[in-house]
Order: C-alpha cells, then sequence, then structure tokens
C-alpha cells in the first residue's frame, strides 16, 4: 500500500523549486496588477484603476495557475 | 461510605448524558435487531442508526433550551454533571452538533457502499453510534480520565471500521498500522496525564490547572511539567495528525471503506480538536509560554509537508488525506494565534468556524470518490474520476464547488474558515506566518486543481456510470447546500460559533480564558 519512496535526490530538488514557484504565481501576479494599477492612477489621476488592475492580476494569476496545471497534467500521460 | 446514592447520581446528570445514553442504547438496538434481519434487509440498520442519530440531537437541543432558560435567569451557560467529570458548555454543545452531523452524513454514504463491498452488516453503524459517544465525553469531559475513556472508546470503533472490508488486505492492512500507532500515542498520552495527576493530585482539568499555575509561578522550568506537556501533547497531535505524527493518516485513509475515510477526517478530528482545545485552553493555559513556541513550529511543518507530500499523489483518498494535515496545519495557526495574549480569541472562533465548514466540504468530496466505487473498480484513483463532467455533469460540477471550497475560494465556505484564521494571525501579529500560510493556500489550490483538470478535461477512462444511491443523493445534497449556504451567508455559523465560545468561564473553570 504505501507508495515506492521518491527515490532521486538530486530531482527532489528540482521539484521543489518547481512548485514553490507555483505558490509564488498567484500572489506576484495580484501585486503586480495592483502596483500597475496605482502608478496608473497617479499618473491618470484616477481612483479606480488599482481595482481593476487587482482583478486583472488575480484574474492573470488564476489563468497562468490552470494553465500550469494542465500543462503538467498531459506530460504526466 | 454512607453518602447517600443522590450524591453521586442526580437528575441532572441524567439530562446531561442523554445524547450519549441514546447513542449507546441505539447502538445496542441495531446489533439486537441485525440478528433478526434477513440479509436483504440488512440496510435497515443505517435507518435505525439516523433514528438513534436524531433522538441525540434532540437531547442534545433539550440541553440547549435549558442553557438558555439559565441564560434567562443570569445564569451562566454550563451544566456541571457527575461531580465535575461532565461538563456541558457551549463548547460541547457545538461540537455534540457537529458530531452527529458527521455521522449522520457517514452513515448516508455508507449503505449502497457497504452493498458494493458485500460487507452490509449491523455491526458498522452501531460502531458508528459507539464512536459518537467516545467523541462526546471527549468534547464534555472535565476529567482526564473521562477524557481517556472517551477517546478509547472512539478509538477502538475507528479501528474496527477502518479494518471493516474483510476480505480486502488494503483495508486490514490500514487497521492494523492504524491500532498500533494509536495504542503507542494512546500510551505516550496517558504517561502524559498521569504526570499531570501526579503534579496537581487531582484528575479534575480545572483543579490540574490551578494547581499548574501556582506550581509554575513558583518554579517556572520544572522539568517534570514539561515532560507531561510534551508526552500529553504528542498524543493530541497524533490524533489530530499533525507533523511529525502524521504517518498513519495517509495509510489508514487509503485503506479505510470510503465512507469511513470520510467520517475520520471530519468527526474524528473534530473529537481530536475538542479534546485539544480542552485540554490547551482549560488545563495547560498556565504552559501556554512554553506550548505556543511548540505549536507554531508543529503547524508550520504540518503545512510544509501536507502540502508537498500532497502535490505528487495520484490516488484521490491519498491525496485528501495528505490534505487534510495540510487543513491540520492552518488550524494549528488559529491556535497559535488564539493564544496570544493581546488579541481576542478570534483565532479560537476560526478553528470552530473552520472544523464546521471542513465537516461539509470534506464529506461532500468523499460522498463523490464513494459514488466512483463500482463492483469491480476500486475508484480511488485520479484516472478514475477522469471524464467525470461527460458521464455524470451534476457530480461533477458538485465535486469542483467542493475542491474550490477546499482550496479556500470565496465565495465558498472553506474561504471563511481560511479567512478567520489568517485574519486572527494579523491581529495578533503574526506577519510572516499568515504570508506563509496564504502562499501554502495557493498551493492548495493546485493540487486540487489537477483533479478539476482530470475531472473536466480528460476523456472518461471507462464508460461505466457512477454508482448513486438515494442515501449518497441526500449526503451529496446536505453537504452541497451546507458549502454554499455557509459561503454565501456566514453570519449565522459565524455567530454560532461565537456562541460556542461565550460561556462564562468562570461559573464552571476558571477565569483564565479571556
Amino acid at each position: 500500500m504505501p507508495e515506492p519512496p521518491q527515490s532521486s535526490n538530486g530531482n527532489f530538488f528540482v521539484t521543489l523549486a518547481r512548485y514553490s514557484q507555483l505558490a509564488f504565481v498567484l500572489p506576484a501576479a495580484t501585486f503586480v496588477g495592483w502596483i500597475i494599477g496605482v502608478l496608473l492612477d497617479r499618473w491618470l489621476h484616477t481612483t479606480w484603476l488599482y481595482l481593476a488592475g487587482l482583478i486583472v492580476g488575480i484574474i492573470a494569476g488564476f489563468v497562468e495557475l490552470i494553465r500550469t496545471v494542465v500543462k503538467n497534467e498531459g506530460k504526466d500521460e | 461510605m454512607g453518602t447517600p446514592i443522590q450524591h453521586f447520581f442526580t437528575s441532572t446528570d441524567c439530562l446531561l448524558a442523554l445524547p450519549m445514553i441514546m447513542l449507546a442504547l441505539f447502538g445496542m438496538g441495531v446489533l439486537i435487531i441485525d440478528l433478526m434481519l434477513p440479509a436483504e434487509w440488512k440496510r435497515a440498520n443505517a435507518w435505525t442508526a439516523l433514528v438513534g442519530l436524531g433522538f441525540s440531537a434532540a437531547a442534545v437541543y433539550k440541553i440547549q433550551v435549558a442553557d438558555r432558560i439559565a441564560e434567562a435567569h443570569g445564569q451562566g451557560g454550563s451544566f456541571v454533571g457527575f461531580a465535575g467529570s461532565l461538563v456541558l458548555d457551549r463548547f460541547a454543545i457545538y461540537f455534540f452538533y457537529l458530531f452527529l452531523a458527521g455521522a449522520a452524513i457517514a452513515i448516508l454514504m455508507s449503505v449502497k457502499y457497504l452493498e458494493i463491498e458485500r460487507e452490509q452488516h449491523g455491526e458498522f453503524y452501531a460502531l458508528v453510534l459507539f464512536s459518537v459517544v467516545g467523541m462526546m465525553c471527549m468534547a464534555s469531559g472535565y476529567d482526564i480520565v473521562l477524557l481517556f475513556i472517551g477517546l478509547e472508546l472512539m478509538a477502538i470503533s475507528t479501528y474496527v471500521l477502518v479494518g471493516f472490508l474483510r476480505r480486502s488486505q488494503r483495508s486490514n492492512e490500514a487497521a492494523l498500522k492504524y491500532l498500533l500507532l494509536g495504542a503507542f500515542s494512546s500510551g505516550i498520552f496517558a504517561y502524559g496525564l498521569s504526570l499531570f495527576y501526579g503534579l496537581s493530585g487531582s484528575t479534575n482539568v480545572g483543579q490540574i490547572a490551578r494547581t499548574l499555575e501556582e506550581h509554575f509561578r513558583t518554579n517556572p522550568k520544572d522539568p517534570i511539567a514539561i515532560l507531561a506537556l510534551l508526552t500529553t501533547a504528542t498524543g493530541l497531535l497524533f490524533k489530530i495528525a499533525a507533523v511529525p505524527f502524521h504517518q498513519w493518516a495517509p495509510d489508514a485513509y487509503e485503506g479505510a471503506p470510503t465512507s469511513v475515510t470520510g467520517y475520520m477526517s471530519v468527526a474524528v478530528k473534530a473529537a481530536g480538536w475538542a479534546m485539544l482545545l480542552r485540554i490547551f485552553l482549560y488545563m495547560l493555559y498556565p504552559l501556554r509560554s512554553i506550548y505556543v513556541p511548540m505549536i507554531i513550529f508543529v503547524s508550520l511543518a504540518t503545512l510544509t509537508a501536507g502540502n508537498l507530500a500532497a502535490l505528487t499523489q495520484s490516488n484521490l483518498k491519498r491525496l485528501l488525506a495528505y490534505s487534510s494535515i495540510a487543513h491540520v496545519g492552518y488550524m494549528l495557526l488559529g491556535l497559535v494565534a488564539g493564544n496570544n495574549e493581546n488579541a481576542s480569541s478570534t483565532g479560537i472562533k476560526g478553528i470552530m468556524v473552520y472544523l464546521l465548514v471542513y465537516t461539509f466540504m470534506n464529506l461532500g468530496a468523499f460522498a463523490v470518490i464513494t459514488s466512483l466505487r463500482r463492483r469491480d473498480i476500486i475508484g480511488d484513483e485520479i484516472d478514475d474520476i477522469a471524464g467525470l463532467m461527460f458521464k455524470a455533469p451534476t457530480e461533477a460540477i458538485l465535486m469542483l464547488v467542493f475542491l474550490l471550497s477546499l482550496a479556500g475560494i470565496p465565495p465558498l465556505a472553506g474561504f471563511w474558515g481560511k479567512y478567520y484564521i489568517f485574519l486572527s494571525l494579523i491581529e495578533s501579529g503574526h506577519y510572516a506566518l499568515a504570508a506563509v500560510a496564504v502562499l501554502f493556500a495557493v498551493l492548495g489550490l493546485y493540487y486540487y486543481l489537477r483533479i478539476a483538470n482530470a475531472m473536466l478535461m480528460r476523456p472518461a477512462e471507462s464508460a461505466e456510470p457512477v454508482a448513486m444511491s438515494p442515501g449518497l443523493r441526500l449526503a451529496l445534497a446536505i453537504t452541497a447546500l451546507g458549502t454554499v449556504a455557509i459561503g454565501i451567508f456566514p453570519e449565522i455559523f459565524l455567530r454560532a460559533a461565537a456562541w460556542s465560545l461565550s460561556v462564562p468561564q468562570a461559573s464552571a473553570v476558571l477565569g483564565l480564558l479571556k
């Protein structure tokens, strides 16, 4: 019943790096979207673009995450 | 010694024990009725068990009404029975409802599943009822002896339930592993409790807390007290499957009948949490400066190990086992925040909400996995759920709802659990912990999306339809309704969680918990 241990040690860190990159995709995209929105707000003297940037960032993060899932799952087959 | 029996057993005691008495009677009733039922009628045992759960819930409601009346008269809302060894406060009542709901949904999920496995026996339902009696002792016990007996009653029933598929090697192996590791942890836990008894000379939780506080003021680095704390904590952390005491969980979860896996991951875990909160917040509160750093370490280890291990699983039950370990990590963070002296009890409230939403969303996910079990298909690999969207769109969409809720996406129930934990961390100034927890939440999203991807994007491996039954449909409807309703109308449930913690502690307990 127990799964065979994931042997190759070198591989482990590569995998770890790949997955930790995943964890940052969504927060990073959100943050970048927000920053762009705030900068645009300052430049154009508006007050709502930061919100739009935030939403675009969140959506972009999700899209990227889903694309990674689909890509990785396709590779396993 | 000449003391009248009324001093030991009063009518209040009877009322307080009524929910447990009901369950025990119905459990034994199931065993007797089972003998008289012909083989094709065995599923009627499930109805007997459900009626028993209903009677028990009515008894809990009766206590709740008594609590309301007592409140109207300006008295504190907690009842003490059996000479202080049983305390039915709102905390306990909240957990009672949670256990009963978890057990009822698990029974609804089991009926068809056990028929497919050809293991439809009355003992199954009796054991579920007996394990709920044990859980109730764990949530309301105010004496370390009662707490321990409750723990064992629950654990022994669960060992048998895990190994209930006698013809399945996986199930037997899982039960044996769980039994051995569980016995060790119970032993260590009992050792810790015996040291506390030695230090305080009492088995009463409140009395131990009082003695410990005095003891600790005069002797702040007493090695015996620290050893007792460590061994007790080990036993408790084992029961909720926190790292590094989690190794039993994936094996036991994978081998157990799927409905039992669902039951273990919510009700048994909630009982472990009830006892953990009771002991950490009531009995060991004077030692909080020692155990908080330990809990921080354990929660970070739990989050890391649970999430990273879940990423690479190909078995659905194993994946959900690791994800349930990860969820324990978030809840432990609530305990860290709730222990900060400057903070409100948002963290503890977060744990209560989390346990409630987790009951619905995780049981729902397991209900869908249960339906994948067919006569000749085990149905717990990710490949087995592939193409579910084309075979059974309703189940696929419900599964998606449960998965997104587990990942914590608003406006579903899971979001509120995580939200309150993170909020409590920020309120109590643990910014770094909150940031780490958010990153792990995103990682969690990845492995839940893996299942969703298989379900929605890949073609089905076999054309066989899923095994649905009225019981399973009802279980799915209840869990889906719970997941969506808590997500959209969180107010009612948040108020219930706050209510469960609103006991004026001084009436039964020390005034330690603010």
